[in-house]
């Protein structure tokens, strides 16, 4: 059996190909979605989902978010005493939702189709592969986020469809492709994106925005960094989410004893992420462009990510092509349904036997070059392309190159995607040499041809025109700077790692939950709610599920009690 | 592959439409495995693409008929926008030029009803055309900059165009209104569906690299508002967007460079302030520093020269140092770019030469005896002694055994001019020998010229030419070679036999080529010296390096002028760069 990931920025999900459709599964807590979020005790004991995302209010040094933002950098981040590779977090939300396919379907999945950004590049999609690896998976496939989405979409019935478009934005993330559907085949025209432009984009734009208004004497400023970027975040996250269905919000922090606040209305926000917004624009128009589209060609505009909720973001949609966009997706889940139908393509459902996807490599790829400029100079590493971006994959291309000096004894490929006409502009992927007979300048040359097929495995295959010898370089989507052993070694950290038993998650999310809404309230209604958590802890330490039960219903109530008279 | 080979990869019968064509391409593409055979796939997606292309022409409508442009213009139509309604006016405007000013036609059919004009698939050049003279020509340019903008696209245009003002750039009046047309402009591209937002974006950006430099004001709001700066670099940046990138960073050059603590800032107040530099003035700026600027704005920003005055440039020797003494590196503006300092000697020359080459395509009577017609008491057939003159001086000309047949044969036009030059200097009573040697220079006159804007080998020939007449000159005296330099008309100066042989054998040549045609302007009229061709020069000729530079900007001793000339053509001819044609071209 094989599983479907959505390992998205702010919320992830997995599915399964069951009984001739997709089904979300759910988490301990019964929801589809589980927030990307770690977070580490003292003790080591770590969270993952929704109990750590609450922690980030009350231990934000301890807790990590949106670090998909970081995969494929050398960043790491900080969590308690120990640092942690965005490849590691990942990796432990892609065990929990494991853990919960394991309860739901009774076995442990160990094959996965895991979706990644369309507008990740070579390394971003590495690491994504890696931290598969090291949750125990094999990944079998990465498939593009929309493209995931426009099988969801586009297997919702039978019909041909005209060209649509995968308006696809999410935590950290923006992709746009252009899909058509026929006769069972969907085709992926095009794609282009931006892989940093996200919600938090917005958070951040409005946080921005907010701050000066909030807190004109700077009493945030006093605050440790860490804790007050998390404060702000979650403040301008609670905004925005309260925007998308009313026309006013209050943006509060709170500060030792008091609560700050202001108000914010739908065009300060508006205002606040103008920049945002016209950054949406140019990747539509790049994939229009590409596949020679017109506005007036697509049909449907078919939004998904958490981000196309907001009510700016449908406007500017609606302004971009004058129509409006086609909500008859989750927006949340289609992501995940479309890896779910991915994993059974792969198994070869006898029920998607008719479906086919042919998608497109979004990058351009090729070859660092030397040019002669009109006086005779040269120019190097000007980047010499072989595979044009939105070319359909599976496809090989061939190209010759010739030396360029006397004698020269040996030819050096550097291997780049990107689309910088200079390759330091670009992202290097691999390096072939091979000997060359010595010859005067020009007259020794190699073809070299790169096949990208569509699991995403670049090979590069160099032979020498002269002497016939050939190099191939297979440029997989494997962590190669790593061993197997390596990799085996840093599995089993992440295994001895102390986690609560899974039955104890919901009294861990409900304990976090109401550990952050504490950090909300000042004064008297503080204290009240101490005293309920005081009064959990002590049912929790009883031991006796009977109590323990009672405890939860008895906080669950309080706290939604408590947060419907929050204006948070 | 054609659309009938696409239809029989696909297993079709010509004549199948798009549903089929996606059926056959589908049943094709699920019975293979793309991945084992990407070549077979890449060519199935061919054949599918080229079979639909095909078919939806094919299914497509015959185009409706256009309608006969009506020769009354109909009333104006609504105030139009540029990127969206006006083509049919413009079209209909480009096929009946006659129309007067106000009296915008209209496309449509006297008898049709006024319609709200659709032109979704503008092309660019008809939106050009429109932003373009032709119009403006006819048009009144505002002379208010005040009011509601009703039509800012067209305002703008007009103003940027104004051919009056003749790229000048905008006084404060005329910049505010234009920047309220631009924000106007830039407020409809934000909230446009995606096609209207690329066409403004693509007409605003030819309409700023137009009416350069006149539209500086503008590029910066507007590149920030599209985001041009973040295709630089790219394979697939627009070749207007990368022209006005460019052109930004010479603004922000500018910006930096007038601020008081750039290391070049002292250097530019110095460049930007009118008259020459005076001795005070050398001691207290660096030359080093001018010359760094100089040099790095001739090279990444040659518009900014624009800010510095001629004068004060020249009384800085124009760049001095930094040519003949090797190439030297310099660091610039601290941003890590090297360049040779031997370029970027900029000479303007060639004055003469143009006014050579304005002579003869002068329609001024008055300016230029030799090209008037004869007077009426004049004619080639009422002198016996013209047919004799003209066969003489063809033979002097082109070589023993042509005659104006061949002449005629060989370039029709320039048989004729050249009778009509010799019954010219007859009628002005110039005898025999005169005429002979009028024709001499007459020719000679189009073979410099017009070998200057010949192809390698011709203009090479010329060279040749010109250097030998040179040295016959300047053996003669420093003014005959300066007669030479300035390509005047040398009819009283006899060159010795193997300069005429060699000249002979040129016009020959070229008059078979068909070459020697009435000159137009030199396409080159100014080029760059490296600085190693400086040093030859000096070598050559002994001079310093301060009179070979007057030399070069045509001042100085006649002599040392005449012995520039000929050194530089000399070591022109040698030299492999990419640069000395254009040298031989305009020396």
């Amino acid at each position: 059996m094989i599983v479907g990931i959505d390992l998205g920025t702010t919320n992830s999900a997995i599915a399964v190909w069951q009984d001739d459709a997709p089904q979300l599964i759910p988490n301990a807590l019964g929801e589809m979605l589980t927030p990307s979020a770690v977070s580490v005790d003292r003790d080591g004991t770590t969270y993952v989902g929704a109990a750590a995302l609450d922690r980030l209010a009350t231990q934000p040094e301890n807790t990590a978010t949106s670090f998909k933002r970081y995969m494929g950098t050398e960043r790491k981040l900080r969590l308690g005493k120990k640092e942690w590779r965005p490849e590691d977090l990942s990796a432990l939300v892609l065990r929990t939702l494991c853990d919960d396919a394991e309860a739901l379907l009774g076995t442990r999945p160990v094959e996965a189709v895991i979706t990644v950004p369309a507008y990740f590049n070579d390394r971003q999609r590495k690491a994504t592969r890696h931290a598969g690896e090291l949750a125990g998976l094999t990944v079998r496939r990465l498939i593009n986020e929309p493209t995931a989405a426009a099988l969801a979409f586009g297997l919702q019935d039978q019909e041909d469809r005209e060209p649509f478009l995968v308006f696809d934005l999410g935590g950290g993330t923006f992709d746009v492709s252009i899909v058509d559907k026929f006769e069972g085949v969907v085709e992926v025209r095009a794609s282009a994106g931006d892989n940093r432009l996200g919600g938090d984009d917005f958070n951040t734009a409005l946080a921005a925005r907010m701050k000066p208004i909030v807190d004109p004497d700077g009493r945030l400023e006093k605050l440790d960094a860490r804790q007050r970027e998390a404060m702000l975040h979650r403040a301008a996250e609670t905004t925005r989410r309260q925007l998308s269905v009313e026309d006013k919000a209050t943006f509060a922090v709170v500060i030792g004893e008091d609560r700050l606040t202001a108000e914010v209305t739908a065009e300060m926000f508006e205002a606040a992420c103008e920049d945002l917004l016209r950054r949406l624009r140019e990747p539509v128009a790049r994939a229009l462009r590409d596949c020679a589209f017109d506005v007036a060609e697509l049909g449907d505009i078919v939004l998904v990510g958490g981000s196309t909720r907001m009510p700016v973001v449908r406007k500017a949609i609606t302004r971009m092509f004058g129509r409006f966009p086609n909500s008859s997706v989750h927006p949340d889940h289609a992501v995940a349904l479309g890896a779910a139908i991915q994993a059974g393509l792969l198994s070869r459902d006898a029920a998607l036997d008719e479906i086919r996807i042919a998608d497109v490599c979004p990058f351009t790829l090729g070859v660092d070059s030397v040019e002669r400029d009109s006086r005779g100079g040269m120019q190097h590493g000007i980047f010499s392309p072989i595979i044009d971006r939105n070319t359909p994959v599976p496809v090989s291309r061939m190209s010759s190159y010739f030396t360029v000096q006397d004698n020269q004894k040996e030819v050096l490929f550097n291997i780049y995607q990107g689309e910088a006409r200079e390759v330091s502009g670009n992202i290097h992927l691999g390096a072939v040499k091979v000997p060359v007979p010595a010859r005067p300048a020009g007259q020794a040359g190699a073809d070299v041809r790169f096949s990208y097929d569509s699991s995403g495995l670049l090979e590069v295959d160099v032979s020498v025109h002269e002497t016939g010898v050939t190099r191939t370089l297979v440029i997989a989507g494997e962590a190669e700077t790593l061993t197997d052993r390596e990799v085996a070694a840093r599995r089993d950290a992440l295994a001895k790692l102390k986690f609560h038993p899974r039955e104890d998650a919901e009294n861990v999310a409900l304990m976090a939950r109401a550990e952050r809404i504490y950090e909300d309230f000042v004064g008297d209604e503080r204290r009240m709610i101490g005293q309920w958590i005081t009064d959990f802890a002590g049912a929790l330490d009883s031991q006796d599920p009977r109590r323990i039960a009672e405890a939860r219903a008895m906080l669950q109530q309080q706290l939604e009690a408590a947060s419907g008279t929050s204006p948070l | 592959m054609t659309p009938s080979a696409a239809l029989r990869h696909l297993g079709l019968r010509a004549g199948a439409d798009v549903p089929a064509i996606r059926k056959a391409y589908a049943a094709l593409y699920k019975a293979m495995d793309p991945d084992a055979d990407p070549e077979g796939y890449a060519r199935l997606r061919q054949a599918r693409d080229i079979a639909l292309r095909a078919a939806k022409v094919a299914a497509a409508p015959p185009p409706p008929a256009e309608p006969e442009a009506p020769a009354e213009a109909a009333a104006p139509p609504p105030a139009p926008w540029v990127y969206g309604a006006p083509t049919v006016a413009i079209e209909s405007a480009a096929e009946s030029p006659l129309l007067n000013a106000g009296q915008v036609p209209h496309a449509e059919p006297v008898s049709a009803e006024p319609q709200p004009i659709q032109a979704p698939a503008a092309s660019a050049a008809a939106l050009r055309a429109l932003a373009g003279p032709p119009l403006l020509e006819s048009a009144e340019p505002p002379r208010a900059y005040v009011g509601y903008l009703a039509q800012p696209d067209i305002d703008l245009a007009r103003l940027l165009h104004d051919p009056e003002a003749d790229l000048a750039p905008l006084t404060d009046d005329q910049e505010a209104f234009a920047q309220r047309c631009l924000g106007a402009l830039l407020t409809e591209a934000a909230t446009a569906d995606l096609t209207r937002h690329a066409r403004i974006e693509d007409w605003l950006a030819d309409l700023l690299a137009e009416t350069w430099p006149r539209s500086a004001p503008l590029l910066r709001p507007a590149a920030e508002a599209f985001g041009w700066e973040n295709e630089r670099g790219q394979i697939t940046e627009r070749s207007s967007i990368a022209w006005l990138n460019a052109r930004l960073r010479g603004l922000r050059f500018q910006d930096k460079v007038t601020e008081a603590d750039h290391p070049l800032h002292k250097a530019w107040v110095e460049l930007t302030r009118p008259g020459s530099a005076t001795i005070v003035d050398k001691f207290r700026i660096k030359r080093a520093d001018i010359n760094q600027l100089l040099e790095g704005v001739r090279k990444h920003f040659p518009e900014l020269e624009n800010h510095f005055p001629r004068e004060r440039v020249v009384s800085w020797g124009d760049g001095a140092g930094a040519g003949g003494k090797g190439f030297g590196v310099f660091r610039i503006f601290g941003t890590g770019f090297t360049f040779n300092a031997g370029y970027a000697i900029s000479v303007v020359v060639g004055l003469q030469i143009l006014m050579a080459v304005l002579r003869g395509v002068s329609p001024d009577p008055v300016s230029d005896q030799r090209y008037l017609r004869p007077p009426p008491a004049y004619t080639a057939a009422t002198d016996p002694q013209f047919g004799q003159i003209r066969d003489a001086a063809v033979q002097e000309v082109f070589g023993k055994g042509k005659t104006i047949d061949w002449l005629r044969k060989q370039q029709p036009g320039l048989a004729t001019d050249f009778e009509a030059d010799l019954v010219s200097a007859r009628s002005r009573g110039v005898d025999t020998k005169g005429a002979i040697a009028n024709a001499v220079a007459f020719i000679r006159d189009r073979t410099l010229l017009d070998g200057r804007n010949a192809s390698d080998d011709v203009l090479r020939q010329t060279i040749a030419v010109r250097l030998a007449l040179l040295d016959a000159a300047s053996a003669a005296g420093a003014e005959t070679c300066m007669r030479v330099v300035r390509a005047d008309y040398i009819e009283d100066f006899t060159f010795p036999d193997q300069v005429r042989i060699k000249e002979r054998q040129l016009a020959r040549s070229m008059a078979e080529r068909g070459l020697l045609a009435a000159p137009n302007l030199p396409s080159v009229i100014n080029a760059r010296i490296p600085g190693a061709l400086i040093s030859k020069v000096i070598a050559a000729t002994g001079l310093s390096e301060r009179q070979v530079r007057d030399a070069l900007s045509k001042k100085g001793k006649s002599g040392d002028q005449c012995k520039v000339t000929q050194a530089m053509l000399r070591a022109a001819l040698k030299w492999p760069g990419s640069e000395a044609d254009d040298i031989l071209r305009v020396m």
